[in-house]
């Protein structure tokens, strides 16, 4: 079943991008030329690609097994109980609008490949 | 049983190189499906340097997807390096040897990075990043030691085979014969309907063997045998003309159509072979066959014509429903081995294809994958990566598979048994299996 791109707005750099059925947020966003703070490049493991869901909550995948394990580490690592917002970008799939907030998710300058950023830098 | 003389004439030892060759192509001794020093043998000789086959091209999509194959205690990565290039990988960062991907999933932003201090590679296997350098000795730090160990890959009947071993000769030399004899069957059009394994209490060589003969139908599958019993079912009929190669491979020629059960008509033979393949597999015949045979039944055909009935009806549904069948296989029924570990079963643009590996060091213990594949309508879309079922407990698969897996178990009991020194193979209806040995042979005594 296909079923056209949803869009994924992201703040604060203000870029759409177009997420296809099945394929993760961070996925979307390398296709589509953007960096994305990154040390393990998609594998659920370094947390640095977590981004907060700010509005179209209702059109959120499923949290599975390997992503909720991650994130209640990443939770307990802030002294915080996991939050419904908080997601890994790189797990992450969505059957429809949504916006998100990451910073340090820009465009590529021309020419580059995506770049390892710090993972304490946090969403 | 013929054997072509392509790549290389066979070789036969006048006396054992080794313990446990086989000297009398008839007799293959016992020791072969247990003992761990030829398993061990086999483990150095063979799978190191034979041609193997390590995924279906649909499990690796897309740019970055991989999946990991193992076989004894390897482990190797096949990565899709791009939209038509596959490599594999021995699977160990060049810094202290952790394994960098485990099962499958996509490498993002084409990285392969190690879990560990964060190395990491293109999918070309050249290092792009290592953390700290400032520490390394600079010839660490050379292009060449840093970069990925690589397996030879070749692509075939929509699979990736690897071979470890880099002075091997490439997969077109090594399937000679057995790559022209496919061709006609459009293996590399099919897609995976499902994807199954169990693990069986046997020798891998024993496992597939069950599947490399049809002289058990008589007895071991009823429902094929349809009430023949004894020599009344005729064996040379579906089962006594294969053509060997050089390569250790092998496939079944076409008969003249006749039937092997006395007394039942052609189109009796025809559906409820399909009927029982259907019903006993879960594949071979499918739903589009039955559907075929169903409206058919409504017509009046005479029942020597109908295989050209039904034939007629298979490529006029296909044509309307999009299906990208290739024209009828002439010099080759499509049952077939390929050397050393796959055993193909192909019908009506299905197929079911079996893949047997030793399960880690055990001599009586392998891993049996069937895949049950067909030709789908042509569309954009490909199908997400099929993904495998089970272990499948013995009793829990269809009929027939049922039959084999069965008698597997109880043939690894029996070798044990003292006073039973060889099995024995008929030249004509186990010539597949007779000529595999043989170009193990061949590897074990390099
Ligand atoms: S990219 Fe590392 S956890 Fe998502
Ligand atoms: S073991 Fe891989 S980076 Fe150290
Ligand atoms: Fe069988």
């Amino acid at each position: 079943m296909t079923r056209r791109p949803a869009r994924v707005r992201v703040e604060p750099a203000g870029i759409d991008i177009a997420v296809a059925a099945g394929e993760s947020v961070f996925a979307a966003a390398l296709r589509s030329d953007l960096t994305w703070p990154t040390i393990c490049y998609g594998q659920a493991r370094c947390t640095a690609c977590v981004l907060r869901v700010v509005d179209g909550h209702q059109n959120l995948g499923p949290l599975e097994s390997v992503e909720r394990g991650v994130l209640r580490q990443l939770a307990s690592r802030r002294g915080r109980r996991p939050s419904r917002d908080t997601r890994l970008a790189c797990r992450l799939t969505v059957t429809g609008d949504v916006t998100v907030e990451k910073k340090g998710a820009q465009p590529n300058p021309p020419g580059a490949r995506p770049r390892a950023e710090d993972p304490e830098r946090l969403a | 049983m013929t054997i072509q003389a392509e790549p290389r004439a066979p070789q036969r030892a006048a006396s054992p190189a080794f313990p446990h060759a086989i000297t009398d192509p008839s007799l293959v001794p016992v020791e072969r499906y247990f003992d761990p020093g030829f398993a061990r043998r086999e483990k150095e000789k063979l799978w190191p340097h034979a041609w193997q086959m390590a995924c279906r091209l649909d499990e690796i999509l897309r740019p970055g997807d991989f999946t990991e194959y193992r076989i004894n205690d390897q482990s190797i990565l096949v990565v899709r390096e791009s939209a038509d290039t596959v490599k594999a990988y021995f699977n160990a960062c060049r810094h202290r040897a952790t394994a960098l991907g485990n099962g499958s999933g996509t490498f993002h932003g084409g990285q392969i990075v190690c879990p560990y201090h964060g190395w990491r590679w293109n999918l070309d296997g050249s290092n792009s990043y290592v953390y700290a350098q400032r520490g390394f000795a600079p010839d660490c730090l050379a292009p060449d030691s840093l970069r990925l160990r690589e397996c030879q890959v070749g692509i075939m009947f929509g699979m990736v085979f690897i071979n470890m071993d880099p002075a091997a000769p490439p997969l077109a030399t090594a399937l000679a014969g057995i790559a022209q004899a496919l061709a006609p069957i459009g293996f590399e059009r099919m897609r995976v309907r499902w994807w199954r394994h169990l693990v069986l209490p046997a020798n891998w060589k024993m496992a597939q063997e069950a599947f490399m003969e049809a002289y058990h139908i008589m007895q071991a599958h009823p429902s094929l045998s349809m009430g023949a019993a004894d020599d009344d079912y005729d064996i040379d009929v579906l089962g006594g003309n294969f053509e060997c190669f050089a390569g250790g491979h092998a496939h079944l020629l076409p008969s003249d159509g006749s039937v092997p059960v006395p007394g039942m008509s052609v189109a009796d033979y025809f559906t409820q072979f399909n009927n029982a393949l259907y019903v006993g597999t879960d594949a071979y015949a499918t739903d589009r066959e039955m559907f075929l045979q169903q409206s058919l039944a409504e017509r009046d055909i005479d029942p020597n014509e109908y295989p050209k009935a039904f034939f007629e009806a298979l490529y006029q549904y296909a044509a309307g429903a999009g299906i990208p069948l290739p024209p009828p296989a002439t010099g080759t029924t499509g049952y077939a081995h390929i050397f050393p570990n796959m055993t193909v079963l192909p019908a009506y643009g299905n197929s079911i294809i079996y893949r047997v590996r030793p399960n880690g060091d055990d001599p009586e213990s392998c891993l049996f994958e069937v895949w049950a594949v067909q030709i789908p309508a042509g569309s954009e879309d490909e199908p997400d990566p099929p993904v495998l079922e089970g272990p499948i407990a013995i009793e829990d698969w269809p009929q027939i598979f049922k039959e084999d897996f069965r008698n597997v178990a109880a043939q690894q009991k029996g070798v044990h048994t003292l006073g039973l020194r060889n099995l024995v193979l008929s030249g004509r209806y186990e010539s597949m299996i007779v000529n595999n040995h043989r170009m193990i042979d061949e590897y074990l005594s390099r």
